[in-house]
């Protein structure tokens, strides 16, 4: 009996220890866990959620300083992903309601060509110089909305994006006939 | 004669249903007049939508090329007549009620006049061009599969032709109840199918060929035997597959046909086997003895809810408002418009949307053709579902995963295995819609995958510009460094300056030596120049 307990409560208080050492002594792991959180946000690099980007977010959520609702476009989905991946409690995700995919669209009628729209970009999807036409590469732009704000002459303009190829919307709706009534 | 093997092999799952055909086995093809008006959508392929090689107001020729393939997996378009072409804008089309999509519009020269119906005799010339030849022509008719997919013909012969196919199986299965234009086909122009068949297997270079035909097809079976039998070929068989739905899905064909049960995600090709249907075969040898492009296929337009239900031999993009005038109208019966057969087709909203090359059935419903459903109800786990289903999946768990939305789980219960042949939502006692969860479901996973793109792309260029922009920081702060007064200087800089100084140096002099020779009583300030 005793010889069970001594065992027993060595054995807890052993890797206890070990345990409480490991803690102190091995780095944490930040930089693995910014990865996997920076992994399922959706790379629009809208800075909706009050940081410069995608990964400075992530990096803030690891730190425990951001909360994880922050980001409209990742909405429900990603709120309740990021609560499982960090044990935290999933909140309601705070600011605009999830939009539809858009991409910025220069009407050429309108674009000086002053370039004030180029460093804005956050994923370098304005192609042009200054005093030449800009324009928007739709396949790369997130929809993020920063190159409204620097233009001086409002002429971007957010508009859905185009179905992608083989888009399944057409077939969702069943038919949901019988093959054995009358006839 | 030639022997009509019935097939040894089985397939898992699968249900006998009435075929709901039997007007339409013995009528023949019937050649829609042409119509005032064609809808061309650019989108009819698996790929990217093909581009317009026609601008609004010009005069196209009947057969000529109107829009391009942008990819292989696009086949071209070309005008089924002669006609003008009066719009290029977005149309409804064929799918979701608010499927919409870019459309050529032609107005028809000769509205009314009848196209040719299919012929009779289909030619005895040797055929021996090339493969690569062969799918060149195939492409530049625009073949592409009848079957419902519409997948260029050209590319499955290329692909399949890559790994020297040992078998090409024309399916000739028409297994869904009601679809009776294959069979019409293989009963009028069955010498013209074989033919069009043989120059499929020459395009892919598969070794052999099989016909598989249904077993309640008799007329067409006949046909197709004494067609073979005047051809002589010894490298075609023709089998009769047992009267059981799926039997036309292509894995369930080749398993029926070969007895091999290709694998998850494997495909026909790595099996050594090119699956054609019986009117893309007649379409190929359209496209090579008779030169014509792929610009009208045979609908069949049935149901309760039209009043002549008929094979109909019309251009691509007729509307089907004028398919179902042209066989009589609709009835009092009329219930639903489906698009495709009754177990994968598509309810449809409206008359005025285009058929196209994949379009084989027009199903007009009345009540009598559609089991009463009734309010769905929970799943009552009765198994029936898992016995049907060919593809060895377990329905009931897929749906429950599809509810939960769950990427993990749906790929664990194979989701995108589904063929989607709607026999589970058939025979399910609680009437769950099981299709429409699982269509639903592959839709939000494609959607997520591309999404899950989109995002890897977008992060790889946002992290390039933070590097960019790191570096034209630091090439920034390097050179303000370099300018910064008070820094020890390099001997390359201290050579120059002196360089520098020394020039400036010598060209005061000379300066000066100009004024003092000019103006004598100028004092020197200084010694006068050397030179």
């Amino acid at each position: 009996m005793l010889a069970a307990l001594l065992a027993l409560g060595g054995l807890g208080a052993a890797t206890g220890g070990a345990l409480a050492l490991a803690a102190r002594r091995l780095p944490p792991d930040a930089d693995g866990l910014v990865r996997r959180i920076d992994a399922q946000l959706p790379q629009t690099q809208c800075a909706q959620c009050g940081y410069p980007g995608c990964r400075p977010y992530a990096e803030a959520i690891a730190a425990g300083e951001a909360p994880i609702n922050r980001c409209p476009p990742g909405g429900e989905r990603l709120v309740t992903t990021l609560a499982a991946l960090l044990d935290r409690p999933a909140l309601p995700v705070a600011g605009a309601a999830p939009a539809p995919a858009q991409v910025a669209v220069i009407d050429p009628e309108r674009c000086i060509g002053c370039a004030l729209c180029l460093p804005a970009c956050p994923v370098d999807a304005i192609v042009g110089a200054h005093r030449y036409l800009h324009a928007v590469l739709p396949a790369v732009c997130t929809g993020c909305e920063l190159c409204l704000s620097p233009c001086p002459v409002d002429c971007i303009t957010l508009q859905p994006a185009a179905a992608p190829a083989g888009s399944p919307t057409a077939d969702v709706l069943p038919a949901r006939p019988s093959a054995t009534g009358g006839g | 004669m030639v022997e009509i093997e019935p097939t040894p092999h089985r397939f898992p799952g699968g249900l006998t249903l009435p075929g709901h055909k039997a007007a339409l086995q013995t009528a023949p093809i019937e050649v829609l007049p042409l119509p005032d008006e064609l809808v061309l959508p650019l989108r009819q392929h698996p790929g990217a939508p093909a581009l317009p090689l026609v601008a609004v107001g010009q005069r196209v020729e009947a057969g000529e090329r109107i829009a391009a393939a942008p990819d292989p997996l696009t086949a071209d378009l070309h005008a089924p007549a002669e006609a003008t072409v009066v719009a290029l804008e977005r149309r409804a089309l064929i799918g979701a009620p608010d499927a919409q999509g870019q459309c050529l519009v032609l107005a028809c020269a000769a509205p009314g006049s009848r196209g040719e119906p299919p012929a009779a005799d289909p030619g005895a010339g040797a055929i021996d061009t090339p493969a690569a030849q062969i799918r060149r022509r195939l492409a530049a008719a625009g073949v592409a599969g009848q079957g419902g997919a519409a997948f260029p013909a050209a590319t499955k012969a290329g692909v399949a032709s890559a790994s020297q196919p040992r078998l090409l199986i024309l399916n000739g299965a028409e297994c869904e109840p009601y679809v009776a234009c294959d069979e019409a086909l293989l009963r009028t122009g069955a010498a013209a199918v074989l033919r069009g068949a043989e120059w499929l297997r020459r395009a892919a270079g598969a070794t052999a060929g099989v016909i598989a035909i249904e077993a309640d097809k008799a007329a067409a079976l006949a046909a197709m035997a004494a067609a073979l039998a005047a051809t002589g070929w010894t490298h075609w068989r023709l089998q009769r597959l047992p009267v059981r739905y799926p039997a036309g899905a292509e894995r369930q064909l080749i398993q029926l046909v070969t007895g091999e049960e290709l694998g998850a995600g494997r495909l026909p090709a790595e099996a050594g086997i090119v699956c054609h249907n019986v009117g893309t075969a007649y379409a190929a040898w359209q496209a090579l003895e008779q030169d014509r492009a792929m610009t009208h296929r045979v609908v069949t337009v049935t149901g309760g809810g039209v009043a002549r239900p008929a094979n109909v031999l019309a251009p691509i993009g007729t509307p089907l408002a004028t398919l179902i005038e042209f066989c009589g109208g609709y009835t009092a019966l009329a219930h639903r418009l489906i698009v495709g057969g009754p177990l994968t087709g598509v309810a449809v909203a409206d008359d005025a949307r285009p058929i196209t090359k994949g379009t084989h059935c027009v199903l007009v419903a009345a009540p009598a053709d559609l089991s009463n459903p009734g309010p769905e109800r929970a799943c009552i786990r009765c198994g029936d579902c898992v016995a049907v289903c060919p593809a060895r999946l377990l329905p009931q768990q897929l749906l429950q995963a599809a509810r939960r939305d769950e990427d993990d789980e749906l790929a664990r219960q194979r989701l995108f295995d589904c063929i989607e042949c709607g026999l589970c939502a058939h025979v399910c006692p609680s009437h769950i819609p099981l299709v429409a969860h699982y269509r639903r479901a592959k839709a939000l996973v494609r959607g997520r995958q591309r999404d899950a793109a989109a995002a890897a792309q977008a992060k790889a260029r946002y992290e390039a510009r933070e590097r960019r922009l790191a570096a034209e920081a630091a090439e920034l702060a390097a050179a303000r460094e370099a300018r910064r007064p008070g820094r020890p200087a390099a001997p390359s800089e201290v050579g120059q300056a002196q360089d520098r100084r020394a020039a400036i140096q010598a060209a005061l002099d000379r300066a000066r030596a100009r004024a003092q020779q000019k103006p004598a009583d100028a004092p020197p300030d200084e010694e006068p120049p050397a030179s």
